[in-house]
């Protein structure tokens, strides 16, 4: 298989995977963008594993995870070019009016946000998500299940969360 | 329940999601200036960091058309002009005789990409013809559409090199079960025809003979292969299946530059699968698909010029000589401006044959 081919089938879908994990559409380009540049880089190496695409699913997994506030080239991309990102509006205020659920997701720890995503968005069973984030299968269900319980919580809550149960 | 929460709300958000086409040009713009980086010195964060400011102007995205070809691994990098020699044979069976290529063209990219041009050679040009030990042949003076007879697809591709002064990058060559398998693939071709065409037919009296209208139509394969094959349309040489075959090539081109096999590069690795059978490719490191992805537009303007020649006869054997005019054309194109010379030409009949042609050089309406 070429490069051209694999993003041409996979990247629409890799970039929806991406907005479940960070619930940002621009996170999620800086993202995928970090993410497929190593691709291209190391192409030979990535379309000789068995399933290409879950190969790069894992890197972008691991990149999601691994990264701090934003990926590091939106930092600096920000800080140099502060005019082209559009300061208009503010995320975090939005998720609170308008959807509790994103709210929560978006406090839980990276890990646990990328099983629920893994299970519930790719409908992925416990065994390939386990491949995915490169833990061991008990560990995919114990990150799914804190995550769940933190979210009933948050959910159950009253008004001050925009009570959703 | 929490679980249906959660999916409702990843639901929500896949409206969000944004259409990944512009996305993948700045990929490439950066993995391009990263390897680059990474080849000339040690790449650190902050060197990425400066080819990705340079290159990734996150407003440039709003501005993409999502139609714009993603400029993948190109199939010359930096670009410079590609010259492709084309030819059709007579071959009807893939196992017997190689044929003899009634049909040579040199298809011409420049450099900016802007269209691709073809040159119909005509295959009774009188040509020294260089001896090619691979297959023994000792080299004489004949017509250049012996050379693949002589040598194959290598020889014809250094005979049309030497002939025009550029050199060629590849070769494409068809025989008649090839192109039937193009053509029904592609479930016919809409070509027009500018005049009508007598189908030749010695068995049965002129005026009973087929004859097709001028007028627009999807042919099948059967039909343009009788069309495409008529030579005797003048008393000498082969002007008019020149031109035949070069507004059919364009007509090609445009039916598969509108359709759906150029939609993505997917389909069109589709489509080449399927087709490569039914050519003999030689075309070095470049690889076909990747080219026709780079050649996305430029194919949708194709212009097609016949090389000046006139009927000449060499030792009894009625041949075609290069006109004066010749060299001037092939001037242009080596010095990357064939599509001057074309639109300098367009519409003048040809002077140097009998009879009068319409269009002899033209372009896709």
């Amino acid at each position: 298989m070429h490069y051209e081919e694999f993003v041409s089938a996979r990247l629409q879908a890799l970039l929806r995977y991406a907005v479940m994990l960070t619930g940002d559409m621009h996170q999620a380009e800086d993202l995928v963008q970090d993410t497929m540049i190593r691709v291209q880089i190391h192409w030979r190496r990535v379309s000789a594993t068995d399933v290409p695409e879950t190969y790069v699913k894992r890197m972008l997994t691991n990149a999601f995870v691994d990264a701090r506030r934003g990926s590091w080239l939106r930092r600096v991309v920000l800080r140099a070019e502060p005019e082209e990102r559009p300061a208009t509006v503010d995320y975090a205020q939005r998720a609170v009016e308008r959807d509790a659920v994103w709210s929560a997701l978006s406090r839980l720890p990276r890990r646990q946000r990328a099983a629920l995503v893994l299970r519930f968005y790719e409908d992925m069973d416990d065994t390939r998500s386990a491949e995915i984030l490169g833990c061991a299968v008990g560990t995919i269900r114990s990150l799914v299940s804190r995550a769940l319980a933190t979210l009933r919580h948050d959910l159950a809550a009253p008004a001050a969360l925009g009570g959703k149960s | 329940m929490i679980e249906d929460d959660l999916r409702a709300a990843f639901a929500r958000k896949e409206a969000e999601v944004p259409d990944a086409w512009p996305l993948v040009r700045r990929i490439d713009a950066s993995a391009r200036q990263h390897r680059r980086r990474r080849v000339a010195a040690q790449v650190t964060g902050a060197m990425l960091a400066v080819g990705l400011l340079a290159l990734g102007i996150p407003g440039l995205m709003r501005q993409i058309n999502p139609a714009l070809m993603p400029h993948g691994s190109a199939a010359s990098e930096p670009a410079r002009p590609l010259n492709i020699v084309i030819a059709g044979t007579d071959q009807s069976d893939p196992q017997g005789p190689p044929g003899r290529t009634d049909i040579i063209i040199l298809a011409h990219v420049p450099a900016d990409r802007s269209g691709v041009y073809l040159l119909t050679i005509p295959r009774d040009l009188w040509v020294d013809i260089d001896a090619y030990p691979p297959t023994g042949f000792a080299g004489r003076q004949g017509k250049i559409n012996e050379a693949y007879v002589d040598g194959g697809a290598e020889l014809l591709r250094r005979e049309v090199a030497e002939l025009t002064g550029v050199s060629i990058d590849g070769t494409a060559i068809v025989n008649f079960p090839g192109f039937v398998n193009l053509v029904d693939r592609l479930g016919g071709v809409h070509f027009c025809l500018d005049a009508p065409v007598t189908i030749w037919d010695p068995s049965v009296p002129p005026d009973r003979r087929k004859v097709y209208p001028a007028g627009c139509a999807t042919r099948g394969s059967a039909e343009l292969l009788q069309l495409l094959t008529q030579r005797k349309l003048q008393p000498v040489g082969d002007f008019s299946r020149q031109q035949l075959n070069a507004q059919f090539l364009a007509a090609l081109a445009r039916q598969v530059t509108q359709g759906s096999a150029l939609a993505n590069l997917g389909a069109l690795r589709t489509l080449y699968d399927g087709a490569k059978q039914d050519l003999t490719l030689d075309l070095g490191n470049i690889d076909p698909v990747a080219l026709v992805w780079e050649l996305r537009s430029a194919l949708g303007n194709v212009q097609f010029a016949l090389v000046p020649a006139y009927p000449k006869t060499y030792d009894g054997v009625s041949a075609v000589a290069l006109a004066p005019e010749a060299p001037l054309l092939f001037d242009a194109l080596r010095s990357d401006a064939l599509g001057g010379w074309i639109d300098a030409h367009k519409g003048q009949p040809l002077s140097w044959i009998p009879s009068p042609m319409s269009t002899p050089t033209g372009g896709v309406g």
